[in-house]
C-alpha cells in the first residue's frame, strides 16, 4: 500500500507500529505516552511544568519551586487516577466489512455504563487504527454523562484512505478524569477484517475486441428477459427430440414431423490480466512514480472488471502479477466481488510476472476469447505475451498506466492490438470513462 | 439495570463554539493570578492592573482585533516599546549575578502579560482554537515563573494555589473543544463533587509538600546536593570544634553523621585536626579563624617502605582543616595546602570536600609533616601555665612526675590521670574547671583529661599542647574505617628533645569513643551506603571517563555488529512475500480447517505454525500420507480455486476420515 504518510499524526486513535520510525518498543512507548496518554491540555501543561521545574530547580531561595511543587503533585495525582480510575463499560459495534478507498464507513457503537462513578468525560474511539484509516472525528466521540446501567449510542466514522485488507483492533474508551491532562483507558478488542477496495470510476464504454473462438461449454445467456436460444432452422423429427420443439405449422405443411432446431448462445469468456511488476532497483522518485502508476492500474482494472460484470462477459481468469485466479462464480454473480477482493490486497511484484503466468494461461487459453491486459509498461516481453495470445485466437485489449514514455512506443503496434490507451496521472485525475 | 439508549451522537454533529472567541473565565483567572503575583514581585508596575482590566473586558465583548499579521505584530512592538519607556530597567539593589537579573525578568513578565492580553483580543480560527488556549496556558506559566524570581515567600505561596486551581479548571475547556455537542444535562452533581474533591485534595497535598520543602529547605538542599556535586554531604549538630571550650556536657550521641571515611588501616587512631597552645579559662586558643596560615608544598617523597597510604574522603567540612595522624609523612590533595606553626593543615579552597591522601609512617616516633620543631618563642609559649591554674596543681604534677627522663615523667602523669580520674560525659565545675577537675579528682570528659595533661606536663617543664581531632576506630568495610562526628576527641601532644612530638592520650580507655558509643545498627550503615551511591557513581564516572568512552565506543561497535548480523539473518530468513495475498477463507473453509487441525492433534500430529499442512505431512514418513494429503490437496483447491465441488469433496473426505476412526 503506497501512502505518502511517513510520520504518525498526533491523533490518539492511530497505531504507530507500522511506521519505520517506530520499530523499537521504547520509541513506540514514548510516542504513545505523548500522543495517547497526554491530552492536548496535558501536553501544554507538561511544557508549563518543564518551565517551572527548570526555574524551581535553580534554588530553593527563589520561589520557582512553589509552582514546580504544585505541578509535580498534580502529575502524581493524575498518574494515580490514570492507573486506578479506568472506565468500565459494555460496548458493542456494527460496521460493514467492505468499502471503497476514499469512502467513510460508519461504526454504530452501543455503550452501557457499568460503573457508578465512571461516567465522567468518557470518549470512545477506535483503538490503534492502521495508518491509512482515519477516525472521524479524530479525537473520538465524547459521550454524554452516563449513569450506571444507562446505554448510549455513538457513531464513529472510519475514513479509508487507501485500498488493502486491514485488521480493526477494536475500540478504546478513555477518560481524562479528574484534571484532563492524562488519559486512562480500557480497550475493548473486537478484531475484525476490513477490506478496502480500490477507488474506481465506472466506465461508460469499453471497446472489447472479440476473438475468433466459438464458445463451447460456456454459460448460457439466461439471466436477462428476452435473451434466449438462437433459432438455427428446422429439420425432420428424430427419435429422442423433445416434442415441445415440434413446429406444428411446418409439420402440417410437410406431412412429417418437423422440429425447430436451436443453438445455445454462449457468453464471451474473458481474462483480465494486471501487470504488477515494479523493479527493485529503482531510484526513490522513479519507484514512487511506478507505485502511483501501479495504484492507477489497480483502479483501472477494477473499473474494467466492473464494466464487464455489467455486460455479457464472463471473467474466467484473473491474473494479478504472478498469481492466477480461476473465477468460477458465474456470470453476473460474485466474480466482481472476487476480483475486487483480490485487487484490495494485490501488491507489486519485483519479479517479471508475465514469464510466470504465461505457461499457466497457455493451458487454459483454448477457453478464452478475450484478454484485457492492464500493463505498467510496454516492453518486448509484454508485447510477446500479447502476440502469443493473439496467435492463439484470443482478442487482446491492452491498456497501459504509466507516466512518461514507455520502453517501446505502443502506437507502433497498432496494427496488432488496435489503439493502446496510455493513462497518465493527469488523464486519471481528469477521470477515465471511455477506454 | 438497563434502559433504552440515551442518545445518539452523530460524528458530524454540531461542535461547541467558544462564545465570542473569548478565553474561558478559568484561563482568564489563571492569567490574572499570574499578573497579580508579578505585580507584587516587580515593583508594582501600574501597567499590570491595566492589562488585567483589558483582559477581563475581552470576555465582556465579542468585538475582536482583525486577524492580520501587521496588526498583530505591530501592536506587540508598540506595547513593548511603551513598557520599555515606562519602566526603569536598572535596579541598584539587584547585585546577585547568580540568578537572572531582576530587571530582565520583570521586563519579560510585562511583555508576556501584554501578549496574553493581545491574544485574548485576537480573533482565532476555530481550527486553531485549542492551540490558542495552549499558548495562553504557556504564557501564564512564563508570567508566573517570572513572578517567582523573588526571595519573598508570602504572596507567591498564597497566589500559587489560586493560579493552579484556575489552570486546572481551564483544562476542561480543552476537553470540550472541537467535540460534538454534549448532553444538555451536563455532568452529574456527584461527578462535579468528585472532581472538586480531587482538585482540592491535590491543592492541599501540594500546599503541604511546598510547606515541607520550605520548612526543611536546608535538609532538602543538602540531600539534593549529593546528586549535583561529587561530594557527599552530611549534616551534624556536634563534633569537632575549631575553638574548644571546656564544656559542662559532652554528648555527641545524637550525631552519628559521618565526618570521614578512611580507605586503609591507620596505625594511629588519633587524627589530629588542630592544636592549641594557649589556655584562657575555660577556652583553648587561638581559634583557627584567628591564626595565620602559610602556603606549603608537602614533600613529594612518600617516605620509606614503612609508609602506609590512607585515602580520606571528607563528608563534612572541618573548617577546611585536614585531619591526619601525627605520623603523617606527606599529604596530597587537589588543592594547595596551608599550615600554621602548630602543624595544623588547612585546605586553601574554602568549603572543599575533595578527598585527599595521607602517607603515614607506621613508626610512632616518626616526625613528619605535622611535627614542626618549636623555636624558642614557641617553646616558651608551650611551657606557660596560665595564672588561673592553682599552684597546687603544679605541686601535684611535680609530685606525680617525679624525676627522670621527660618522657618517663610525662607517662607517669598520663597514667595518673587515667587511673585516678573517672570518665563522665557531664561535668559541673566549681570554680575554675581545670583546677576543680585535677585537684578534686573529679570525673570528666576527654577535653578535661587532655587539658589536665597539657597543664600538668607544662608544670613539670615539658612543652605540651592541646589537640582536637577524631578517634578513628569504627570498621566500616573491609579495609575501610569511618569517623563519625561523635568520634570527636581531645588529647595532648608533648615535645621531647630527643623524640620530638608524641601523642599522649590521658583519657581512660572506657572514655574513648570506641568504648562509649555502640556501633550503629546495620540498617543505618546500609542506608549510609545507599546515600553514598550517587556520589560514588559520579566519582567513578569522573575517574573513568576515558575507560567509559572506550567502553561506549566498543559497545556501539558491538551493537552495530549485532544489528547488522541480525538484519542479515532476518534478510536470509525472510519469508517469500506473497505477491498478492489471498482473501480470507470463508466460514465453511475455516470450520473445516479447524476440524482437520483438531483431528490431527488428536493423533499427535502438530503442524508447526511456520509450516504448511502439505509440507509437514510430506516430512512425516510414519503416516499414511495419501489419506491426509488427499484431503489437503482438495482443501487447497477449494481454498484457492474457488470451485464449489472441491468444497463438497473436501468436506466428504474429512467426514470419511473422522468416521474411519
Amino acid at each position: 500500500m503506497a501512502t505518502k504518510l511517513r510520520f504518525p499524526p498526533l491523533g490518539p486513535s492511530k497505531d504507530v507500529s507500522d511506521y519505520p520510525l517506530f520499530t523499537s518498543g521504547v520509541s513506540r512507548w514514548l510516542w504513545r505516552i505523548y500522543a495517547q496518554r497526554l491530552t492536548p491540555a496535558g501536553r501544554w501543561f507538561a511544557l508549563a511544568t518543564a518551565i517551572f521545574s527548570m526555574y524551581g530547580g535553580i534554588s530553593l531561595n527563589l520561589q520557582g519551586y512553589v509552582p514546580a511543587g504544585y505541578t509535580a503533585i498534580i502529575w502524581i495525582i493524575a498518574g494515580g487516577a490514570m492507573l486506578f480510575y479506568r472506565p468500565r463499560i459494555h460496548l458493542t459495534c456494527r460496521n460493514p466489512d467492505r468499502v471503497c478507498a476514499g469512502e467513510t464507513i460508519d461504526c454504530d457503537i452501543e455503550i452501557q455504563q457499568l460503573r457508578r462513578f465512571g461516567g465522567a468525560d468518557l470518549v470512545v474511539m477506535p483503538h490503534r487504527l492502521p495508518r491509512s484509516i482515519d477516525s472521524v472525528p479524530e479525537d473520538g466521540v465524547v459521550l454524554s454523562d452516563l449513569q450506571k446501567g444507562v446505554r448510549a449510542r455513538a457513531r464513529i466514522g472510519l475514513r479509508c484512505l487507501a485500498r488493502g485488507e486491514f485488521t480493526l483492533k477494536g475500540f478504546r474508551v478513555e477518560s481524562g478524569f479528574p484534571f484532563g491532562i492524562l488519559r486512562s483507558w480500557r480497550t475493548y478488542p473486537m478484531q475484525r477484517k476490513l477490506l478496502v477496495y480500490p477507488k474506481f470510476v465506472p466506465l461508460a464504454s469499453l471497446s472489447i475486441p472479440t476473438g475468433r473462438r466459438y464458445q463451447p461449454g460456456g454459460v448460457a445467456l439466461v439471466s436477462h428477459l428476452g435473451e434466449s436460444f438462437e433459432y438455427l432452422g428446422n429439420r425432420e423429427y428424430r427419435e429422442g427430440d423433445n416434442v415441445r420443439d415440434i413446429d406444428w405449422r411446418a409439420t402440417a405443411r410437410s406431412d412429417k414431423p418437423i422440429v425447430r432446431e436451436w443453438v445455445e448462445e454462449y457468453m464471451l469468456r474473458a481474462a483480465v490480466i494486471l501487470d504488477t511488476h515494479i523493479p527493485k532497483k529503482l531510484k526513490t522518485r522513479a519507484m514512487q512514480q511506478r507505485r502511483d502508476s501501479f495504484e492507477r492500474a489497480v483502479s483501472v482494472t477494477a473499473a474494467v472488471s466492473d464494466f464487464m460484470a455489467r455486460q455479457d462477459y464472463l471473467v474466467d481468469l484473473f491474473a494479478a502479477g504472478p498469481n492466477l485466479y480461476h473465477l468460477t462464480a458465474g456470470r453476473s454473480l460474485a466474480y466482481l466481488d472476487q476480483i475486487l477482493d483480490i485487487l484490495a490486497c494485490v501488491d507489486s511484484s519485483p519479479t517479471e510476472p508475465m514469464e510466470v503466468i504465461e505457461p499457466q494461461i497457455a493451458d487454459l487459453i483454448s477457453r478464452l476469447s478475450t484478454a484485457i491486459c492492464v500493463f505498467l509498461d510496454w516492453t518486448p516481453s509484454r508485447r510477446e505475451f500479447a502476440q502469443r495470445l493473439l496467435r492463439e485466437g484470443v482478442a487482446v485489449k491492452a491498456i497501459i498506466c504509466r507516466d512518461g514514455p514507455c520502453t517501446i512506443d505502443p502506437s507502433a503496434d497498432e496494427s496488432f492490438f488496435g489503439e493502446i490507451p496510455v493513462i497518465s496521472a493527469a488523464d486519471f485525475a481528469k477521470g477515465v470513462s471511455v477506454l | 439495570m438497563s434502559a433504552e439508549p440515551a442518545s445518539i451522537l452523530a460524528s458530524k454533529g454540531s461542535t461547541q463554539v467558544n462564545q465570542g472567541n473569548a478565553l474561558p473565565w478559568s484561563l482568564i483567572g489563571a492569567a490574572l493570578a499570574a499578573m497579580a503575583a508579578h505585580y507584587l514581585t516587580a515593583n508594582r508596575f501600574n501597567g499590570l492592573p491595566v492589562m488585567g482590566v483589558l483582559l477581563v473586558s475581552s470576555r465582556l465583548t465579542t468585538w475582536r482585533l482583525p486577524n492580520h499579521f501587521l496588526i498583530s505584530y505591530g501592536l506587540r512592538a508598540v506595547i513593548l516599546a511603551v513598557i520599555l519607556t515606562l519602566i526603569n530597567q536598572t535596579d541598584p539593589q539587584d547585585t546577585d549575578p547568580w540568578y537572572l537579573q531582576q530587571a530582565d525578568t520583570n521586563l519579560a513578565g510585562y511583555a508576556v502579560a501584554a501578549d496574553i492580553v493581545l491574544r485574548a483580543w485576537e480573533r482565532r480560527a476555530p481550527a486553531v482554537a485549542r492551540e490558542g488556549l495552549g499558548v495562553v496556558v504557556l504564557m501564564t506559566a512564563l508570567l508566573f515563573a517570572a513572578a517567582c524570581d523573588t526571595y519573598e515567600r508570602f504572596h507567591i505561596q498564597w497566589i500559587a494555589p489560586i493560579y493552579v486551581l484556575c489552570l486546572l479548571l481551564a483544562f476542561r475547556s480543552f476537553a470540550v473543544m472541537n467535540q460534538p455537542a454534549r448532553s444538555e444535562r451536563g455532568l452529574r452533581p456527584s461527578l462535579i463533587l468528585l472532581r472538586m474533591i480531587a482538585i482540592f485534595f491535590t491543592l492541599g497535598f501540594a500546599g503541604a509538600s511546598v510547606y515541607a520543602v520550605n520548612r526543611y529547605q536546608y535538609r532538602v538542599e543538602n540531600w539534593a546536593m549529593q546528586f549535583v556535586h561529587q561530594r557527599r554531604g552530611e549534616t551534624h549538630e556536634i563534633g569537632f570544634s575549631a575553638s574548644p571550650r571546656l564544656s559542662n556536657i559532652f554528648d555527641p550521641q545524637p550525631s552519628s553523621s559521618r565526618a570521614l571515611i578512611i580507605d586503609g588501616e591507620p596505625s594511629e587512631p588519633h587524627f589530629r585536626v588542630a592544636a592549641f597552645d594557649t589556655y584562657q579559662s575555660p577556652e583553648w586558643k587561638p581559634a583557627v579563624s584567628d591564626r595565620t596560615f602559610a602556603a606549603i608544598a608537602p614533600p613529594e617523597d612518600a617516605g620509606s617502605a614503612r609508609t602506609r597510604l590512607l585515602k580520606v574522603t571528607r563528608l563534612s567540612n572541618t573548617d577546611d582543616l585536614i585531619p591526619a595522624p601525627l605520623t603523617t609523612a606527606t599529604v596530597r590533595t587537589e588543592d594547595p595546602l596551608e599550615q600554621d606553626g602548630s602543624g595544623t593543615l588547612r585546605d586553601n579552597r574554602s568549603g572543599s570536600l575533595d578527598p585527599y591522601s595521607v602517607f603515614e609512617v607506621t613508626s610512632p616516633a616518626f616526625q613528619g609533616l605535622l611535627c614542626i620543631n618549636p623555636d624558642k618563642r614557641e617553646r616558651a609559649r608551650l611551657l606557660v601555665v596560665p595564672h588561673e591554674i592553682d599552684p597546687r596543681v603544679i605541686e601535684l604534677a611535680r609530685k606525680i612526675a617525679g624525676t627522670g627522663e621527660p618522657a618517663v615523667r610525662a607517662f607517669r602523669l598520663q597514667e595518673y590521670l587515667r587511673s585516678q580520674h573517672a570518665y563522665s560525659l557531664s561535668f559541673q565545675p566549681h570554680g575554675e574547671p581545670l583546677n576543680d577537675f585535677i585537684l578534686n579528682g573529679r570525673a570528666g570528659h576527654c577535653q578535661y583529661f587532655a587539658s589536665a595533661m597539657v597543664i600538668m606536663a607544662r608544670a613539670v617543664g615539658i612543652p605540651a599542647r592541646y589537640v582536637a581531632g577524631f578517634y578513628a576506630h569504627e570498621q566500616y568495610a573491609e579495609g575501610e574505617i569511618v569517623v563519625r562526628q561523635r568520634d570527636a576527641h581531645a588529647w595532648a601532644e608533648c615535645w621531647f628533645d630527643r623524640l620530638g612530638w608524641v601523642t599522649l592520650d590521658a583519657t581512660p580507655a572506657d572514655g574513648r569513643p570506641d568504648q562509649i558509643f555502640p556501633d550503629p545498627p546495620d540498617w543505618k550503615r546500609w542506608w549510609e551506603k545507599l546515600n553514598d551511591l550517587p556520589a560514588q557513581i559520579r566519582s567513578w564516572l569522573a575517574n573513568n571517563s576515558n575507560l567509559l568512552k572506550e567502553l561506549a565506543a566498543l559497545g556501539a561497535v558491538i551493537a552495530l555488529c549485532v544489528w547488522v548480523i541480525r538484519k542479515i539473518i532476518d534478510w536470509r530468513r525472510r519469508p517469500t512475500p506473497l505477491a498478492a495475498p489471498y482473501p480470507a477463507p470463508d466460514k465453511q473453509l475455516l470450520e473445516m480447517a479447524g476440524r482437520f487441525d483438531r483431528w490431527m492433534k488428536q493423533r499427535g500430529i502438530v503442524c508447526p505454525p511456520e509450516s504448511t499442512w502439505r509440507a509437514h505431512l510430506w516430512s512425516r514418513n510414519d503416516l499414511p500420507n495419501d489419506a491426509y494429503l488427499n484431503f489437503v490437496r482438495t482443501y487447497d483447491r477449494a481454498r484457492f480455486g474457488n470451485r464449489a465441488e472441491d468444497l463438497v469433496n473436501a468436506r466428504e473426505l474429512l467426514e470419511r476420515m473422522e468416521e474411519s476412526v
